[in-house]
């Protein structure tokens, strides 16, 4: 199995509880890594906007949407983008209790939930050889790494701890709202062989990750040995050194190997 | 840096409102004939708890990201101050409420509004409004008092919330204090607040003169020309710097030095440049 299953760690913020976390993650392996369709391995992460209603629904329906019925990357264009948010809309609209609202949340839910999203697909570059092909899709802070050698090679979209701040790019459950999403969207490619290690992460963790890499620490070290037994415990070491920001902390692992 | 810390459930945030309830609120606002200016106050309090509220909103419940307290305060009869703590439990001394409480304490009107259809119409549609204060006018205006109060409130608060954004002190008034100089009581709050700064105080002045509305200005010169005026300028904090960003990113008429200070002009944008973690206000439309 070249593509070990991918390991998934995630943490509320502090103070918040389990039902309160806003960001999602889901991973879907095919039985046999393929080189396109469901033959793909995918992997979403998204981070929920905390500032808005309803973002946990919408968080949970936009991974589910790019693992369930991942997006064509290769031809995405604004229209194919829309075509396929539009059922997750209405997959949200239909979760939100309209009848029930209070008055403080109605203008919100009306508004929308909005959430970050970074969509990642890993296939077999050609049948027969052991390399990995991988495409990725990036709206807001979510980022991709890939570390080789000890080295990291990829950092998508964002590539230093300076570029996060409390207004990414983020995608609307409403569908009046999508307005210049096109421009926020950021894509990449390559390919990764044995050995590399694929860490997918929402904001707060892909700070930590960016702003250690810059001090030369390798925090790919660090996530690799993690064992879900001391997650809980490290990542709140990390917010009490001031090291990670307290925010909902979600990260998924593969190795390649 | 101060006015940085995260507004969180942990270090929640604080307003508390001052609201004028005196007689000369009876008069009309500036301009405005069919309007008191009790009723601008009335309806800035209700209209700023309302912006409060939703941000605190998750759709179906409410998170304590911050306490908020009302104050009103004018004289009896016989001149005493009267001072009213709105909020159900309240005192003047011990005015909070978490947000979650202080919206269960709204009464809610429905009325219908106009709104955009979003194909370029307009449609009448009926929306809830959240109602903490009637609108009242009689007796003097005790805000030397009333600050008097709010200091100690506020100095209790920052004592129990070191680690917190420091609090908001809105003032809602025509200005014209009959018990004193409410500009020492003001400098004298200025100096209370939390590890991360100061106690901010905002002013939202309503007047009957027909003076042109005046936002966020930077200068005394830049108030219209009356001595309280000038003076609840001067009573107004300067917007510290990530204030001035956010509401410079949103729009909004500020520049650096531009004091927390509106006559008879809307201050509910105010707390939209509160940060309370990932914004979606901001996000794509």
């Amino acid at each position: 199995m070249p593509l070990r299953p991918p390991t998934k760690f995630w943490l509320p913020k502090a103070g918040n509880r389990t039902d309160e976390y806003e960001d999602a993650s889901r991973a879907l392996y095919p039985q046999r890594i393929g080189t396109s369709g469901r033959g793909l391995a995918r992997v979403a992460v998204t981070d929920g906007a905390s500032d808005a209603a309803f973002a946990r629904e919408w968080a949970n329906v936009l991974v589910d949407a790019f693992v369930s019925r991942t997006p064509d990357l290769d031809g995405l264009s604004p229209e194919s983008l829309s075509g396929w948010l539009e059922p997750a809309q209405d997959e949200w609209h239909d979760q939100v209790p309209w009848d029930r609202i209070p008055w403080h949340g109605e203008a919100k839910a009306r508004a929308g939930a909005f959430a970050t999203l970074l969509g990642l697909t890993i296939g077999a570059s050609s049948p027969r050889t052991n390399r990995f092909s991988w495409q990725a899709m990036a709206i807001g802070d979510c980022c991709l790494f890939i570390v080789r050698d000890d080295r990291l090679q990829v950092s998508f979209p964002l590539e230093a701890h300076a570029e996060f701040d409390n207004n990414p790019a983020l995608v609307c459950s409403n569908p009046t709202s999508v307005e210049g999403l096109w421009e926020e969207v950021r894509q990449d490619s390559g390919e990764c062989v044995a050995g590399d290690l694929i860490i997918v992460a929402t904001d707060a963790i892909a700070a930590w990750f960016l702003a250690q890499n810059a001090i030369e620490k390798k925090p790919w070290e660090t996530l690799a040995e993690l064992q879900s037994s001391v997650w809980d415990d490290w990542v709140a070491e990390q917010r009490r050194e001031g090291l990670m920001r307290n925010d909902d902390t979600t990260v998924v692992i593969i190795e390649v190997s | 840096m101060p006015y940085t810390a995260d507004i969180s459930r942990a270090n929640p945030g604080c307003f508390l409102f001052l609201i004028d309830q005196s007689g000369s609120m009876a008069e009309p606002l500036g301009g405005q004939n069919d309007l008191a200016k009790m009723n601008g106050a009335a309806d800035a309090l209700n209209r700023i708890l309302d912006a409060i509220s939703q941000r605190c909103s998750q759709g179906m419940d409410v998170r304590d990201y911050f306490d908020v307290g009302i104050i009103t305060y004018t004289t009896d009869m016989e001149g005493n101050t009267e001072l009213d703590s709105v909020l159900p439990g309240t005192r003047p001394d011990h005015p909070f409420l978490p947000i979650s409480q202080a919206v269960d304490a709204a009464e809610v009107v429905e009325r219908s509004v106009k709104e955009s259809d979003g194909a370029g119409g307009i449609v009448e549609v009926s929306r809830k409004f959240p109602v903490w204060l009637q609108a009242r006018a009689l007796g003097g205006t005790p805000m030397c008092e009333a600050l008097s109060e709010a200091m100690k409130a506020l100095g209790d608060w920052t004592n129990q919330h070191p680690d917190s954004y420091p609090p908001m002190l809105i003032n809602v008034s025509d200005g014209d204090a009959t018990d004193g100089d409410p500009e020492s009581f003001a400098k004298l709050i200025m100096g209370i607040g939390t590890n991360d700064g100061n106690v901010l105080i905002y002013n939202a002045h309503l007047s009957s003169m027909s003076a042109l509305p005046v936002q966020y200005p930077t200068q005394e010169s830049e108030a219209p020309e009356d001595e309280s005026a000038a003076r609840m300028f001067r009573m107004s904090s300067a917007f510290p710097d990530p204030v001035t960003q956010q509401a410079a990113a949103m729009g909004l008429p500020v520049s650096e030095g531009s004091r927390g200070y509106v006559y008879n002009a809307d201050m509910v944008a105010l707390v939209q440049f509160l940060d309370i973690g990932t914004r979606a206000a901001t996000g794509l439309h």
